[in-house]
């Protein structure tokens, strides 16, 4: 889900308002305060043609009605801008038509601009969704967002006297990233007040039932492969319970689903001490090892929690950091950027290296580029598609990895055509019962070469056949 | 006529194959799964399989495994682009699986018809022992 999506919710293709020709060659926005007749006929034209975008919609307010504008990209195009100033307003056309709501109305407005008109949103919204669509508007002309710096977004009022105020909003990427995170936070309090809504048990029951399941938690240690050295140095300590059905729950699975939010930061509490724990004995037993334990984006997400983990970190000796790797989980496609490096920059500085686990099909891999991580990865222990397409995906993550310079893994390789694919698409760290099995401590360092893991005894076994 | 049997999931390299092994003489079989060429080899034998390392649901070297086991008159090549990264380490795992020539991807006519020469000739040398 991209930005868009995660904000304002999908725009549909409507039908947008039909465009009526070329217009007068300048904006308003050039003209404003110019009091001669040329500008009076232009704004005249313009206030005629408002009305008409406007005639079925009496309820339009200040700061619904925005104008984007491509003067500053033209010169971009040099002397070849009469050859492809028709394509450029086409792919402007599209980008804002694909964004718009049915709600939502535009025209095109002179030579270079666009008059916008949100039905719905308010003027913070609306400066926004102007301000997106005008960064894709760029990116899609000239090949990078960076380019958006081009582009003008103005928000139009209209005085007394009728004239307009063509407001400039200025940084677009800086008006984004407020947004971005106003966003983050509303988000986490709405997920607060549903989870508040569910909840039914008091303090005390919910201290108890932590007690008590915290009691029932154990702990698994899964072998991770480093490709380039052909060798076992780091283990993921995974948190296990036995379910109702008597089947083992890996990972954040251990906590029920009733349960209330709370319950993850304190895993992640548990989880950390027990790394602490390991690490010590490691470096009793003289057993130099990486070992890895998840903290969930939900543990970071709120202030509070967040900086009880951080301290918690902070306790643990830095001689023993120095083999602590952090893996942060539950990143959402469309997580604000800033939000992920702010999160991010918070752990990295607590440990030796921070991977940062991705859903399969996740998209804003400039997001993950952003921060200090070391690697970004994928779970396939429960693939929900046929391994073809987990093939596809593999190498697809892979590229775009390599492209923000991220080293890749793959958690959960369940199959030894999953592993072979995994090694062609190009990832650097994998693991899964078909790499090496999970043990109950953490073992030394060791070299596994390529044949150890695919000629394995059980491996080789024909029961399938 | 000599039977050869082409096994991978990428179609395009599925009649590559099976237009080069024509060209060879051979009567063609192709199928996209190691699973369909084991039931493939059980209705008919073949004289030669071409095998893919990278598959879906079961991965060249496993296929080359199973298919040695059973067929041990067969002779392997094991084939593979090494994936995005061009990963040939994969490739060399095939021999141990117990294929008598590799073959990288991507490879003209000659490059092919050498393979099936020499696998056809080296399988013929092979000491039976060395069947894993």
């Amino acid at each position: 889900m991209n930005i868009f999506d995660r904000l304002f919710g999908q725009g549909k293709s409507t039908k947008p308002y039909p465009t009526q020709g070329r217009e007068s060659s300048a904006s308003p926005s050039d003209d404003e305060g110019a009091g001669d007749s040329a500008f009076e006929a232009k704004q005249d034209e313009f206030l005629h043609r408002l009305r008409n975008v406007l005639s079925d919609r009496g309820d339009v307010i200040s700061g619904r009605l925005h104008m984007i504008g491509l003067e500053k990209v033209k010169p971009s195009f040099g002397a070849r801008w009469p050859q492809v100033a028709d394509k450029a307003h086409e792919i402007a056309k599209l980008a804002i038509e694909r964004r718009l709501n049915p709600t939502d109305l535009y025209t095109r407005f002179g030579d270079l601009s666009y008059l916008l008109v949100f039905g719905n949103l308010g003027r913070a919204d609306a400066q926004v969704k102007c301000a997106l669509i005008a960064r894709e508007i760029a990116e899609k002309l000239l090949g990078t967002q960076a380019a958006a710096k081009l582009m003008q977004v103005s928000c139009v009022s209209m005085k007394e006297n009728g004239r307009l105020i063509f407001e400039d909003l200025g940084d677009l990427d800086a008006l984004v990233r407020e947004f971005e995170t106003r966003w983050a936070e509303q988000k986490a309090v709405e997920n607060d007040v549903q989870r508040a809504a569910l909840q039914w048990v008091t303090e005390e029951d919910m201290e108890r039932s932590w007690e008590v399941l915290a009691k029932q938690i154990g702990y698994i240690y899964r072998p991770m492969w480093t490709v380039r050295s052909q060798a076992v140095t780091t283990y993921h300590c995974l948190p296990t319970r036995s379910g109702e059905d008597g089947g083992m729950l890996v990972g954040y699975d251990v906590i029920p689903r009733d349960a209330p939010p709370r319950f993850i930061p304190r895993l992640d509490g548990l989880l950390l001490r027990k790394a602490a724990q390991e690490l010590t004995w490691l470096r009793n037993a003289d057993k130099p090892l990486l070992l890895a334990i998840p903290v969930h984006f939900e543990t970071l997400a709120r202030t509070r929690s967040r900086v009880a983990y951080i301290n918690d970190c902070h306790d643990i000796p830095e001689e023993l950091r120095r083999y602590l790797v952090l893996e942060l989980v539950g990143v959402e496609d469309g997580i604000p950027s800033g939000r992920l490096m702010e999160l991010t920059s918070a752990l990295c500085a607590e440990c030796r290296a921070l991977l940062i686990r991705l859903p399969i099909g996740f998209t804003d891999f400039d997001a993950v580029g952003k921060t200090q991580a070391t690697a970004c990865g994928l779970a396939v222990d429960e693939p929900t598609m046929a391994e073809a397409l987990l093939f596809k995906e593999f190498n697809r993550f892979c590229e775009e990895a390599e492209r923000v310079h991220k080293q890749k893994y793959v958690h959960g390789l369940s199959s030894p055509s999953l592993l072979t694919a995994a090694l062609g698409a190009g990832f650097d760290y994998v693991d899964g019962e078909t790499v090496a099995s999970v043990t109950e401590q953490p073992e030394a360092a060791h070299r596994l070469g390529l044949e150890g893991i695919f000629f394995r005894p059980e491996s080789t076994t024909e029961n399938e056949a | 006529m000599k039977r050869l049997l082409v096994v991978d999931d990428d179609a395009m390299v599925r009649a590559t194959v099976r237009q080069m092994a024509e060209d060879e003489g051979f009567s063609v079989v192709a199928v996209t799964s190691g699973k369909a060429a084991r039931e493939a080899c059980r209705r008919a034998p073949f004289d030669v399989a071409v095998v893919d390392v990278i598959m879906p649901d079961e991965d060249g070297i496993r296929t080359m495994t199973l298919l040695r086991r059973e067929h041990s008159d067969l002779a392997l090549i094991g084939m593979s682009g090494g994936g995005r990264t061009g990963n040939f380490e994969l490739l060399k795992l095939s021999e141990r699986a117990g294929a008598d020539v590799l073959l990288r991807k991507p490879f003209d006519h000659g490059a092919f018809a050498e393979a099936v020469r020499n696998a056809v000739l080296g399988h013929r040398n092979r000491p039976k022992d060395t069947v894993p």
